[in-house]
């Protein structure tokens, strides 16, 4: 057994970066939401619940939180079936499985940035979407995806999709290998079908991994930034605007880190409360086998 | 053997702080951080600085370089937390910003002496004093693509003149859709739309501020008839942002683009082919010429603890050899010193020429501390109008009175 002393001190560096670059900002971004801060100057007045008045007849912070939440609602449930789909896919024996494998999970690597500014060329005007859209005879929108108001977000979120997939993927891939072999034996003797033993056997196994995979992409969504920053600025008229998006526009261009705190909070409240309903739902805590 | 290497490290650790900070006395460092990143652009600025440097011996200047994606925020963080640098670049937008909040140096009585001898100074005045110098500046023309012209039928080298002439040659332009279109128009991303609608806005007379820039006079049947024209404008076009419309423009699909000096560059760099020209951007039948102008500016951080070795060497940047050194590695960009566009070197490029021209005619954004809201409501209004959501009257009316709560 080593000392605690040693073991404190071998945890001090990451102790260290925890309270200066986590810890500290959180406290002081809290405390500033209830203040007016010039950053420029540093000068602090205190205004009390101001801010968070503010915020709820602001008419863009609903139009923000309308679609920070239309995207998270959108995107979670088909990134998380497709990727148990994609799970169980690149489970059984197929040829080439371990080209699959790392062929989805390859997005989730890949920078951001550099997945937006690609996806800017495939969604314009002449891009390659509108070329798909035209071989299947749709009418594909006349601005281009990602300047006309009602297909903007969507075009975001199926990117989104599209980029976050191979990451749950890998998770639920893990949980169907931690699956014992045995029980499987044993539905086969009893005689059970494929979908049989699916619902029966590997589904309670995988609740555990359904809600972290739940939660951390709730979290994850509602944090969107990346995407709308490189692909839209917020527009066409607001229909991008995302929560982290308005903080980034009131702090970093408007200079009211008061009020960019007091969203920032806002967000995170609204991140907890769908995380302690999550846990609700699937029964925190609780084994597979109830 | 552990307490060895332990004072050994300690020992390193003594060394390096020594040798970092080992100085001589009597020197002044400045801190000066800017822009010029460009491999082309960054040597002639580094050349005159060490002539600089050489002519007043004592003065030592560190360049620190940021970039335009995050520059901005990194000065707005080291103003927070009093790491400011000693002399720094600002684009002619971002002074008020900061002059309004009193973190720079008001320097009166130095800049009034050679105020006459350098353009564009609105930008770095706040309630009367002058807080920056205008260093390198650029304004936007309409490029025109030659080829496409003579394609439909027009005269390549007689561009438009007028509003009329311009709608009209987009439409000719725009028939050949999907290989090209008319008219790049600007799409809602921030801090770029208002830039493109302004010239036109400001060609007819509109006015955003009164005099007093205390209320708006954005609502004026001018800039009605502005905004109206814009929206026919944007409908014989494509709308795309500003990255994908210059990509559009060197690939030949688009006819007419408002751009500014990074386009020509860019294009007498790597696509000496492009058939390209440059025009002042068109006027409507009875109003002045028109564009967006906007610039380097040089200020001092109030907590510069030199601030005469740093107004000499401020003084010493925007020096008309200084800076026409500059701007000719740059390629596009025009001294804030009067009498440059008699260099040869713009005389000798016709395009050059036709930027220089249309700096006579350009205006900056209103110098006020708001303007970053103001900004917002007039692309919200563009905007608006751009997407049929509103009436051009609607819309700027709406705007006048956001506006107006904005400045009271």
């Amino acid at each position: 057994m080593p000392k605690p002393k040693t073991t404190f001190i071998f945890l001090l560096p990451w102790i260290i970066i925890l309270l200066l670059f986590w810890l500290f900002p959180l406290i002081y971004s809290f405390i500033l939401s209830f203040a007016k801060y010039s950053i420029l100057t540093g000068e602090v007045e205190w205004i009390g619940l101001a801010n968070y008045f503010k915020l709820l007849q602001d008419p863009d912070f609903w139009i923000a939180l309308k679609n920070t939440s239309f995207f998270v609602l959108g995107t979670i449930p088909f990134t998380t079936i497709l990727a148990l789909v994609l799970a169980i896919l690149v489970n059984q024996k197929i040829p080439l499985r371990g080209f699959f494998r790392a062929g989805y999970f390859v997005p989730s690597i890949t920078s951001l940035v550099v997945i937006a500014l690609v996806f800017t060329h495939l969604y314009a005007r002449d891009g390659y979407f509108d070329f798909l859209f035209k071989l299947l005879n749709l009418s594909s929108p006349e601005k281009g995806f990602l300047f006309s108001e009602k297909t903007a977000l969507l075009s975001i979120m199926l990117m989104d999709v599209w980029v976050s997939v191979g990451y749950y993927m890998l998770l639920f891939l893990a949980a169907l290998q931690a699956v014992p072999l045995e029980l499987y034996e044993i539905s086969d003797t009893f005689g059970a079908n494929f979908w049989q033993k699916f619902r029966f056997v590997t589904l309670p196994h995988l609740k555990p991994m359904f809600l972290f995979v739940i939660l951390i992409n709730t979290i994850k969504s509602f944090q969107i930034f990346i995407e709308v920053f490189v692909m839209t600025k917020g527009g066409p008229l607001n229909s991008t605007l995302t929560m982290v998006y308005l903080v980034y526009e009131q702090g970093l261009h408007k200079f009211n880190f008061g009020y960019a705190s007091a969203i920032a909070y806002c967000l995170f409240f609204i991140i907890m409360v769908f995380s302690l309903l999550q846990m609700k739902a699937f029964g925190l805590g609780k084994g597979i086998e109830d | 053997m552990k307490k060895i290497t332990f004072i050994y490290l300690i020992f390193c650790s003594i060394l390096l702080i020594f040798s970092c900070s080992q100085q001589k006395k009597n020197e002044v460092v400045l801190d000066f951080w800017q822009f010029w990143t460009d491999p082309q652009v960054k040597p002639a600025l580094v050349e005159i600085i060490g002539d600089f440097e050489k002519e007043n011996p004592g003065i030592k200047v560190k360049l620190t370089d940021l970039t335009w994606s995050e520059g901005h925020d990194k000065i707005v963080v080291a103003f927070a937390s009093g790491t400011t640098p000693d002399v720094l670049e600002l684009g002619s937008d971002w002074v008020p910003e900061f002059s309004s909040e009193g973190v720079l140096l008001d320097v009166p009585s130095e800049a009034e002496k050679i105020q006459n001898d350098f353009l564009m100074w609105e930008p770095a005045i706040y309630q009367g004093k002058i807080y920056g110098f205008p260093w390198v500046l650029d304004t936007r023309v309409l490029f025109y693509n030659k080829n496409l012209m003579k394609k439909v039928g027009l005269d390549p080298e007689k561009p438009p003149l007028t509003w009329d002439e311009l709608l009209s040659y987009c439409k000719k332009i725009n028939h050949l859709k999907p290989q090209a279109y008319g008219f790049g128009a600007n799409s809602a991303e921030r801090h770029r739309l208002y830039k493109k609608f302004l010239p036109f806005f400001w060609g007819n007379g509109g006015k955003i501020l009164s005099d007093d820039q205390k209320t708006s006079e954005i609502n004026s049947s001018a800039g009605k008839e502005a905004l109206e024209f814009y929206k026919k404008l944007a409908e014989q076009g494509t709308i795309d942002n500003q990255r994908m419309l210059d990509e559009g423009f060197k690939q030949g699909k688009i006819g007419f683009l408002i751009s500014g000096g990074w386009l020509l560059n860019d294009i007498q760099k790597n696509l000496p082919n492009l058939n390209l020209g440059v025009c002042l951007i068109p006027k409507p039948e009875k109003g002045n010429f028109s564009s967006f102008a906007g610039g380097e500016f040089l200020v001092i951080s109030k907590r510069c603890k030199n601030p005469d070795a740093a107004l000499k060497f401020v003084q010493y940047l925007i020096r008309k050899d200084n800076s026409l050194k500059l701007c000719k590695a740059i390629g596009s960009a025009i001294p804030s010193a009067k009498g440059s566009e008699l260099d040869p070197y713009y005389q000798n490029n016709k395009n050059l020429l036709v930027f220089q021209e249309q700096l006579r005619y350009s205006q900056t954004s209103p110098a006020v501390p708001q303007w970053v809201y103001i900004e917002e409501i007039i692309e919200k209004a563009v905007e608006r109008v751009m997407y049929d959501k509103k009436t051009p009257s609607q819309a700027l009316d709406e705007a006048k009175m956001e506006i107006d709560k904005i400045l009271k």
